[in-house]
């Protein structure tokens, strides 16, 4: 660790340490540089895991939420959100809400700042955090929210309510993914869009396919995502994706690989 | 030359684990990057893999026209395999990690598929 003059660690120097120390904590965490991803295609929702690391936050910190490009920089401690340092990748009007400490007395600012929370959240793709060394923000003796409350003003569940992973990634990468059909148990119970060449890869090709795999990994079980391009024609890629008792088929943007590969991974890890 | 280009694409890639490539005509595997884990059972089954997804006597697995890169994702690794165009029972097998930078890494596996199968 470098020193300043007197011998003392820098700012700096803390910062990258609790980077250091987090990601020594957390194993199992997925990190954007120095960013640990708290959120991934909307796995789990993210207000509910915005959430979560505020009532995770005992010391005074600030948190640095990305949600996908939008910078906001939070004051939390004891459990709560004390209010907004700094915003940045909005809209002006958004810098209304930096520099206040959020009170019981004053709900119209959290409301506001509940709104601009879920509006980021409603279609982010991926949200990460870093947590730094505390800043000033308002009295000190103002505490802030309790995450229970803010979950109550906001209509947001604290936890996250099981849903179906399959629907889950296909939603999230709904702009590359043209057309699906959704089976579970190998009942079809969902479809989108065109399903005409899917129809027959479901009825024809997926059982033969899957047992020929299996043949080839017996040990290999779900999740399990298997992607082609051009398999439609016309540049239109296809694959079929098993998680559970969950299976699909669905047609893609082959540009879109990479986007759909690490969602995937997100929600089958 | 076919080895170097193997060891050159599996060098620049940290998540690229095992590279072979492979005749899917005859379901071989021809030669693989010089410090492989694969035994050859392993390597025979990224072969067979890749000839399933690719379809077989004019058969297509998955879909109706020809796929020239098919990825399979497991909860472990990445296995990615591409064809050649002009010669379609040219294929490289490459087993990855989740790691690796996908786009990147297929544009490289691409150009080093076209470099052994034509010399390009």
């Amino acid at each position: 660790m470098t020193t300043d003059k007197k011998g003392s660690a820098t700012v700096s120097d803390q910062s990258a340490l609790v980077t250091k120390l987090q990601a020594l904590a957390d194993d199992d965490a997925t990190f954007v540089g120095s960013a640990r991803v708290i959120s991934m295609a909307g796995v789990p929702a993210p207000m509910t895991a915005v959430l979560a690391e505020i009532d995770n936050a005992v010391l005074e910190r600030t948190f640095v939420f990305d949600i996908d490009g939008v910078m906001l920089r939070m004051s939390v401690a004891g459990r709560r959100l004390r209010g907004l340092v700094d915003i940045a990748g909005v809209p002006p009007t958004a810098k209304a809400l930096t520099g206040k400490v959020l009170s019981q007395d004053d709900p119209s600012t959290t409301k506001a700042l509940g709104t601009l929370l879920l509006d980021l959240c409603k279609d982010a793709k991926q949200i990460t955090i870093q947590a730094q060394p505390a800043e000033p923000l308002g009295n000190p003796s103002e505490a802030g929210i309790p995450v229970a409350g803010l979950a109550s003003l906001w209509q947001v569940a604290e936890t996250a309510a099981p849903q179906s992973r399959m629907i889950r990634f296909l939603s999230v990468n709904a702009a590359a993914i043209t057309a699906y059909i959704v089976a579970v148990d190998g009942e079809i119970s969902n479809t989108q869009g065109e399903t005409a060449q899917l129809d027959m890869i479901w009825r024809d090709q997926f059982g033969p396919f899957r047992k020929r795999q299996k043949s080839i990994f017996p040990r290999q079980e779900s999740p399990l995502l298997v992607c082609l391009d051009h398999a439609l024609g016309d540049g239109r890629a296809a694959a079929i994706a098993v998680v559970g008792d969950e299976a699909s088929v669905f047609a893609y943007d082959p540009p879109a690989i990479s986007a759909i590969l690490a969602s995937w991974r997100m929600i089958t890890k | 030359m076919v080895a170097d280009a193997l060891d050159n694409l599996h060098d620049k890639h940290p998540g690229c684990e095992t590279l072979a490539f492979a005749d899917l005509s005859t379901n071989m595997v021809l030669i693989t990057n010089s410090n492989t884990t694969f035994r050859r059972e392993g390597l025979d089954s990224l072969c067979a893999e890749a000839a399933l997804a690719f379809g077989t006597g004019g058969k297509f697995a998955i879909g109706d026209t020809e796929a020239m890169t098919a990825i399979v994702a497991t909860r472990d690794h990445l296995r990615i395999y591409l064809r050649d165009a002009r010669e379609p029972t040219d294929a490289l097998c490459c087993v990855c990690s989740h790691d690796v930078i996908v786009d990147s890494f297929l544009k490289d596996a691409r150009a080093c598929l076209e470099k052994i199968s034509h010399g390009a």
